[in-house]
């Protein structure tokens, strides 16, 4: 058994950060979520309807980055909306997202020739242009040095906060968690269960050197820590 | 006076004109020393050619110019004073753990009975014991780099060198490998020379930090940390260290 008796609510517009041990569970959780795979008990509603693909919009950005290589940059992005059938405004919603990522003059580069955290951008620019009424990012950033990271949760907290994005946001970083998360879910080991759910009460912008950051950082470790 | 174990002089390294792109410089005018018992991080960003020096270091590659020493020797090729944990593992598939980490003495002859009792005390430290029969196919990611780590410690080298050897790991296993690597350390004093670009890693384990620019590279900073071990990574002055370092370290958005 991998989840058991996860239940919880994220509301409109909330960033809900998961965390928990490795191995705990927490991609199957999201897996789950968009039905990648059946769970076998429980009930996932979305605005209090069952989850169903072709009424909801759930965006996933998986941690390794899902870009397709051979399509550029702008063609990456058009290629979510497309899908998802908003070809009208396509022009203008493209130029908009990779403004809003800082990758305007990279529209026409294919992959192979940007670094991996401008690749990570492009899939995050190809997710929002479609208005998900869910986003789900399976450590979007797990790979990345410390000072990209810092600048890309500050881009990431930006545009959800702009478009106001639902999102769950699943990490193995307890200060990234606590630095982006309006909540925080503390998972345990497997079986996974709910350890706790915390408000996280910090303003934004948030210090990771302030002593209520460092305290709370400290409290979520206590509750992972399993060496 | 603290004795040196190994030194780089004036190191350059140029991978020539292909495929209709000019040569590219990796690196240059890259001199400094390992001293002995210390624990030196050279941070720096991707692909600036940390990789590349380590490799130089060992004896798998050469600089396009410039000389690197060990014990005052010119390096021209590997040698087992010279020890390498990689961030991929490299163990043989085909050897349990035990053969693993006594490949180095068991290949050059060395009385087992002596070797033995090593492998088993580096197997111990690591805290493998119970799985010395095991394949690696049967670890973890953060079990095959300790097999790793005891394997290159196995073969009593003058000289560690680890090239990020925990950059596969996943966040928390990767803090649990630092944690036991300082321990390590702290009770063995190898020379360890270590490359990663996880400045918060480096800050934990470092005595001494030099940190690299982005590509060409030169030596842009040198830090000694004493702070006291084991580290808090949330302590104050560990993050002050930590936001004066994130300064001087080149961000390739």
């Amino acid at each position: 058994m991998v989840l058991d008796d996860i239940s919880f609510d994220v509301k409109d517009g909330e960033f809900l950060c998961i965390v928990g041990p490795t191995g705990c569970g927490k991609t199957t959780f999201l897996n789950s979520l968009t039905k990648l795979h059946d769970n076998n008990s429980g009930e996932i509603l979305l605005d209090n309807q069952a989850v169903d693909l072709r009424k909801h919009n759930i965006a996933y950005i998986f941690q390794e980055n899902s870009i397709m290589s051979w399509l550029t940059v702008e063609k990456n992005v058009r290629f979510g909306l497309e899908i998802k059938g908003h070809t009208r405004d396509a022009d203008q919603k493209v130029k908009e997202v990779l403004e809003i990522v800082g990758l305007s003059k990279f529209a026409g580069y294919h992959p192979g020739q940007l670094s991996a955290s401008m690749l990570q951008r492009v899939v995050i620019a190809r997710a929002f242009a479609t208005n998900p009424d869910l986003m789900l990012m399976d450590e979007p950033y797990g790979q990345l040095d410390i000072n990209l990271r810092f600048k890309l949760e500050d881009e990431v907290v930006r545009i959800c906060k702009r478009y106001g994005t639902t999102v769950i946001f699943i990490t193995h970083n307890l200060e990234e968690a606590v630095y982006l998360g309006d909540r925080i879910l503390v998972l345990t080991n497997k079986p996974s269960k709910i350890k706790e759910k915390i408000v996280n009460p910090l303003p934004r912008p948030r210090d990771v050197t302030s002593p209520e950051f460092v305290k709370l950082r400290e409290h979520v470790t206590d509750l992972i820590k399993w060496w | 006076m603290e004795s040196t174990v190994a030194r780089c002089e004036k190191l350059k390294k140029e991978f020539p004109a292909s495929g209709g792109r000019p040569p590219l410089v990796v690196f240059e005018d890259i001199s400094f020393e390992v001293r002995r018992g210390e624990f030196l991080v050279l941070l720096g960003p991707g692909q600036c050619g940390k990789t590349t020096l380590l490799n130089i270091i060992v004896g798998h590659d050469s600089p396009t110019s410039g000389i690197a020493y060990e014990n005052e020797k010119p390096v021209t090729g590997t040698n087992p004073s010279r020890g390498m944990v990689y961030q991929d593992t490299r163990l043989f598939p085909w050897l349990t753990v035990q053969k693993n980490v006594e490949y180095g003495p068991a290949a050059r002859g060395e009385d087992r009975e002596t070797y033995r009792k090593r492998t088993q005390e580096y197997i111990d430290l690591v805290g493998l014991t119970g799985f010395e029969k095991h394949y690696p196919v049967k670890l973890s990611g953060g079990m095959k780099q300790r097999v790793g780590i005891a394997r290159a410690y196995c073969n009593q080298p003058n000289i560690i060198l680890m090239d990020e050897p925990f950059g596969a790991l996943d966040a928390q296993t990767r803090y649990m490998m630092q944690e036991e690597l300082g321990k390590l350390w702290q009770a063995k004093h190898n020379t360890i020379l270590f490359v990663t670009n996880n400045i918060e890693e480096a800050l934990f384990l470092a005595d001494r930090i030099i940190v690299f620019s982005k590509c060409p590279s030169h030596i842009k900073a040198e830090y000694t940390i004493d702070l006291p071990r084991p580290r808090k990574l949330t302590s104050p002055d560990f993050l002050d260290l930590r936001r004066e370092i994130t300064g001087q370290i080149d961000v390739d958005l």
